[in-house]
C-alpha cells in the first residue's frame, strides 16, 4: 500500500517514463537508423542538462562533486517507492549498487517499448553522470532490466581523484581541498515531485524535439508530432485508470496532482527557457489540447490562442 | 587437471599479472596519488593500444571492425584455460559476458594485490573498446572478481551504428534491436595465436613510459624497484612451476613457461621499448633473475 503522495509519485513516473517511450518509438519507427542517432543524441543532450543542472546546485552549496554527493545530496527527484535497490558501496569515489525492481523498466515492458527503454539505459545514464563530474566519471551499467534475460541492473559508477585535472581535485574531494568545511545539507531545499518532474518532462521533450529536428528536419518535427498525438491518447488512458484505481473522477485538480506539466503551457515560465523549435506551441496543439479533449476538460482549459504560423 | 601445454601457457600469463602487481605496487607505495595516477594512465595506455591494434588488424585483413568480428577473430595473445566465461551475446553491436574464474583476479588475491588489481580491471576493458572503436563504443564492468563481494565479473559492450559516422562500413545491418540473452556458451579458455611476450613488453612499456612522463625520475625509481621485485617473484615462481612439473630451470623450460627471454628482449623489446626502458630492464631485471635463478 502506498501513501497519497506516493501515488502521486508513481503516477507522475509513469507518465513521464511513457513521454520518453512514445516519442522516441514515433522518431525510430517513422525516421530509421537516423531517428535511432537523433533519440540517442537527444537523451544525451537530456542527460547532461540534468547532470549539469544537478552539479551546479552542489556548487551553489558548497558540496563536493563526487559520487557520494551525485546519488545522495539533492535529488532533483523525490524516490518512487517502487524502486528497490541493493546498495553495495557508497563513497565520494565509488557507487556500486543493484536496481532490483525499477518502475521505468516495467513500464516500457507493459507498453511493448523495452528496446526503446534499452536506448534509454545505455545513453542516459552515461550522459547525465559523467557530466556531473566534468566528463571524467566512469559509469558501467552492465546488466539493465531493459536487456532480455537480466533480472536486476548492475551500476558500478567511479570517479577517482586522478580521473580529474589537478584543479579540479579540491573542487571534488575533500582531502584535496583542506580548508573545506562541510555544507549544512539540510539547509538544500528539497524537490517537490511535481516540479521535478514536470522540469524533467519538459527538456526530455526538447531535446528529443531538438536532436530531431537537427538530424532530420521537417520529418523530424513530423514525427515529434505524431508522437505527442500518440501519448495524449495513451496518457488519457493512462491517467482514467489512475483515476479508476482511486476511485476519483479526472478534473484539474486530479491532472494537477498526478501529471507532470500543466495543460495550459503559458501558465508554466520554463517553457521561456525551452522555446527553440516552438517546442511549447507544438506541446500545447499537439499534446495538451487532444488531451484535453479526451478527457472532457477543454472548458477548464482556459489556453491563450497560439499565434499564426506556429501551430502545426 | 590440466595438461602440461596448459600449464605452460597459465605459467606464461602468470608473469603478466606478476609484471603489473610488482610495478603497481611499486608505485603506489612509493609515489602515493601521483603513482595511482601513473599506474591507472599505464592500464589506460595499455588498453587502447591493444585495442586499436585489434582494430587494424581487422581492417588489414578487410574484416569490418564490429563486435563480433572481434570476438570470433584471433587474439594477441592465447587464452589461458583458466578463464572461465559464459558468452551471453555475441553481434555485431553486441557482446555480453561473464567471467567466472580469472587467472589474474586469482594471482592477485594470492598476493594480497585484489585491491591493485581493481584498478586494473577499472580501465583496461573500458580502454581496450575505447581504442578498438576510436571512441564509439561503450564498455561496461560490474562484480569484478577483485571486489571480494563479487563471484564473477560481468561485460557488457555496445558498439552502436548510430554512434558512428559512415556506419555501413562496419556493421552490415543498421537494426540496433538488442538479441535475447541466450542459453550461456561455456568456455574455457580460448586460441593458442599471438604471444605473451610482445604484452610483457607492452605493458612494461605503458608502465615505464607513464610513470616517467607523470613523476620523472621518481617514477623510473619506483619501476626500477617494482623490476627487482619482480625479478625475485618471478624466480621463486618459475622453481615453484619447475618443481610443480618435475622439471629443472633449464633455458628449454625457461622458453616455455617465461613469455620472454631472461637476457634480453631482441627484437620485440627493441620495437617496443625505448632505449631507456631497455637499460631499465637490464639493470634491474635481467641481471637480478639470472642471479636468483642461478640457471643450469
Amino acid at each position: 500500500m502506498y501513501t497519497e503522495n506516493q501515488e502521486k509519485i508513481i503516477s507522475l513516473q509513469d507518465s513521464y517514463t511513457l513521454l520518453y517511450g512514445i516519442l522516441c518509438r514515433e522518431i525510430i519507427t517513422r525516421c530509421g537508423p537516423i531517428g535511432d542517432r537523433a533519440v540517442r543524441e537527444g537523451t544525451r543532450r537530456f542527460g547532461r542538462d540534468r547532470g549539469r543542472k544537478r552539479r551546479q546546485i552542489h556548487l551553489d552549496h558548497h558540496v563536493k562533486i563526487n559520487m557520494q554527493s551525485l546519488f545522495s545530496v539533492a535529488s532533483d527527484l523525490p524516490t518512487d517507492p517502487r524502486f528497490a535497490r541493493e546498495q553495495q558501496e557508497l563513497n565520494p569515489q565509488e557507487r556500486v549498487s543493484h536496481t532490483l525492481i525499477c518502475p521505468m523498466a516495467d513500464v516500457w515492458k507493459e507498453y511493448g517499448l523495452m528496446e526503446i527503454g534499452r536506448i534509454y539505459c545505455e545513453e542516459f545514464h552515461n550522459a547525465c553522470y559523467s557530466e556531473y563530474a566534468y566528463g571524467c566519471t566512469k559509469v558501467n551499467l552492465s546488466k539493465t532490466q531493459t536487456q532480455k534475460g537480466d533480472a536486476y541492473c548492475s551500476f558500478n559508477v567511479v570517479l577517482r581523484p586522478c580521473d580529474l585535472p589537478e584543479e579540479l581535485r579540491p573542487v571534488c574531494f575533500a582531502e584535496y581541498d583542506p580548508f573545506y568545511e562541510e555544507p549544512d545539507l539540510s539547509k538544500i531545499p528539497t524537490t517537490d515531485a511535481k516540479e521535478g518532474f514536470r522540469s524533467l518532462w519538459i527538456r526530455l521533450y526538447f531535446y528529443l524535439l531538438q536532436a530531431s529536428i537537427e538530424y532530420l528536419g521537417e520529418t523530424g518535427r513530423q514525427a515529434i508530432v505524431s508522437g505527442l498525438e500518440c501519448l495524449a491518447k495513451t496518457t488519457a488512458g493512462l491517467l482514467s485508470q489512475q483515476a479508476a484505481a482511486r476511485g476519483t473522477a479526472i478534473d484539474s485538480a486530479f491532472l494537477e496532482a498526478h501529471y507532470p506539466i500543466c495543460l495550459d503551457t503559458e501558465k508554466d515560465e520554463l517553457w521561456n527557457v525551452y522555446t527553440e523549435n516552438h517546442a511549447r506551441e507544438l506541446v500545447n496543439d499537439h499534446f495538451c489540447l487532444p488531451l484535453a479533449e479526451l478527457l472532457g476538460l477543454q472548458a477548464a482549459l482556459k489556453n491563450s490562442p497560439i499565434p499564426a504560423g506556429l501551430g502545426a | 587437471m590440466y595438461n602440461i601445454h596448459e600449464i605452460k601457457l597459465q605459467n606464461q600469463q602468470d608473469c603478466i599479472s606478476l609484471l603489473y602487481l610488482c610495478l603497481a605496487s611499486e608505485l603506489l607505495s612509493l609515489c602515493g596519488r601521483r603513482g595511482e595516477e601513473a599506474v591507472q594512465k599505464a592500464v589506460r595506455r595499455y588498453g587502447e593500444t591493444r585495442g586499436t591494434s585489434a582494430r587494424k588488424r581487422l581492417e588489414l585483413a578487410g574484416i569490418p571492425a564490429n563486435l563480433k568480428n572481434l570476438a570470433d577473430g584471433e587474439n594477441d595473445c592465447p587464452v589461458d584455460p583458466r578463464f572461465r566465461k559464459a558468452e551471453l551475446a555475441r553481434t555485431e553491436q553486441v557482446h555480453l559476458w561473464e567471467v567466472y574464474t580469472c587467472p589474474m583476479a586469482d594471482l592477485w588475491k594470492r598476493m594480497q594485490g585484489a585491491q591493485i588489481g581493481r584498478l586494473y580491471c577499472d580501465e583496461y576493458c573500458r580502454a581496450f573498446y575505447h581504442g578498438f572503436s576510436d571512441g564509439a563504443a561503450q564498455a561496461n564492468i560490474t562484480d569484478m572478481l577483485t571486489c571480494p563481494r563479487n563471484n564473477h565479473c560481468r561485460f557488457s559492450v555496445y558498439y552502436r551504428p548510430s554512434n558512428i559516422e559512415e556506419p555501413s562500413r562496419i556493421f552490415s545491418s543498421l537494426d540496433t534491436r538488442t538479441p535475447e540473452l541466450t542459453e550461456p556458451i561455456w568456455s574455457v579458455g580460448g586460441n593458442e595465436s599471438g604471444s605473451f611476450g610482445r604484452l610483457w613488453f607492452l605493458l612494461f612499456h605503458c608502465m615505464a613510459a607513464q610513470a616517467e612522463e607523470l613523476l620523472e625520475n621518481e617514477g623510473l625509481s619506483a619501476v626500477a624497484l617494482g623490476l627487482r621485485r619482480l625479478a625475485r617473484e618471478q624466480a621463486a615462481e618459475l622453481r615453484r612451476h619447475a618443481a610443480d612439473t618435475k622439471t629443472s630451470l633449464t633455458d628449454k623450460f625457461l622458453a616455455e613457461n617465461f613469455p620472454i627471454s631472461i637476457r634480453s628482449g631482441g627484437e620485440t623489446e627493441k620495437e617496443l621499448c625505448s632505449e631507456k626502458e631497455s637499460r631499465l630492464l637490464q639493470a634491474n631485471f635481467y641481471s637480478v633473475l639470472e642471479r636468483e635463478l642461478n640457471v643450469e
